[in-house]
């Protein structure tokens, strides 16, 4: 009997393992949205101080049946914020706005390091490593997709 | 020629031969300046008004990237890179000094441009000096720095930029290698990779 019992607590056990396990693999992709119009992955900002200028990166996909054009970003710690470009020309850096982006159906949107950037202007509270903060894209068809952006030291940021 | 003599001298010459192959050929992985140009030590006043050059000392090498602390991409991805290079040399980073200087004298104090490359790590010294100073610096570097009137636009509904957003600055984005006689030995240019630099260094000190 107790044997018996003994069994059935590994089993439980064993079943909460797999279950634990299998849900930490479902978020091993890191999906900042579970579904909707658009699919965020690998999202992550800078630690920043208050005041100053923030960024971050999102990777997004359609994962609608139609075109999309994201026109706006928003996040109640920000003043203001707006996708923009790296741009190398004649050995310089420069600053392209991206205003209104569209993504083809099934099509990414892939931002990184001395590319495609979130930027955050006047930032109403510091980022610090380990925060989340919300930001909020706008579609031209008026949906809105909200993600949680994890703040992370870019130098362990793979 | 006696003949002990002249196996000493194929010794010797072979010997010589051997270590000039062994010696570091200099920076490889970045564009190598040949010959090395000179440039002069700048001055700046730190936080607390104690003067910083930017020269580095004996034995050391400096690596000098012109920035700004209102920069959202370019500045803090290359600083990201210092770290992970200062991990990599471990305790050969003793030799370097890693030296930011901001090209926006305007908005970044002293203390803000401190504060700011020391956000990266402790020793990565963050400089700001007056108008005249980040030109002069500039111009001995070759490197430029124009401020923009609003961020250029990739299509015709761009925005204006709003109060809060200020201004932006086009710079030269790529990193100089000073040795300890005070001459550019190397650039790395933006998005050649971290390890370019890492390696370059690893290779040198």
């Amino acid at each position: 009997m107790t044997r018996t019992r003994l069994g059935r607590r590994a089993i439980i056990a064993l079943v909460t393992l797999v279950a634990v396990s299998t849900g930490a693999a479902a978020c091993s992709g890191r999906p900042a949205t579970p579904s909707g119009p658009l699919t965020v992955r690998n999202a992550w900002a800078r630690p920043a101080d208050s005041g100053a200028i923030g960024g971050a990166y999102v990777t997004i996909t359609n994962t609608d049946t139609v075109s999309l054009t994201l026109t706006g970003w928003q996040t109640p710690l920000a003043a203001q914020t707006d996708v923009h470009e790296t741009m190398q020309m004649e050995g310089m850096t420069h600053m392209m706005a991206r205003t209104d982006i569209t993504l083809p159906r099934d099509s990414s949107l892939v931002m990184a390091p001395g590319g495609v950037h979130v930027m955050l202007t006047g930032l109403t509270r510091a980022l610090r490593t380990g925060d989340t903060i919300p930001l909020t894209v706008t579609l031209r068809d008026g949906r809105t997709v909200p993600m949680r952006v994890p703040v992370r030291d870019a130098a362990t940021t793979p | 020629m006696p003949l002990s003599t002249r196996i000493a001298l194929t010794f010797l010459a072979s010997a010589l031969l051997a270590l000039t192959a062994c010696a570091p050929a200099g920076p490889s992985r970045g564009v190598k300046l040949d010959p090395p140009r000179s440039v002069a030590a700048f001055t700046f006043r730190g936080p607390t008004g104690a003067p910083i050059s930017t020269a580095p000392g004996p034995g050391q090498v400096a690596v000098i990237f012109f920035g700004y602390t209102h920069c959202p991409d370019v500045c803090p991805t290359t600083l990201a890179d210092w770290q992970r290079t200062k991990a990599r040399l471990g305790a050969k980073s003793e030799k370097v000094r890693f030296l930011f200087v901001s090209i926006d004298p305007e908005r970044d104090t002293p203390a803000i441009a401190a504060r700011y490359a020391a956000r990266f790590d402790p020793s990565f010294i963050g400089l700001s000096g007056d108008a005249a100073t980040t030109s002069a610096m500039l111009a001995a570097f070759g490197a430029s720095a124009a401020r923009d009137a609003a961020p250029t636009s990739a299509t015709a509904s761009s925005t204006a930029p709003s109060a809060t957003t200020g201004y932006l600055v086009s710079h030269s984005a790529q990193l100089f290698l000073v040795n300890d006689r005070g001459q550019i030995i190397a650039m790395y240019p933006f998005g050649l990779g971290w390890d370019a630099l890492a390696g370059d260094l690893e290779d040198l000190l």
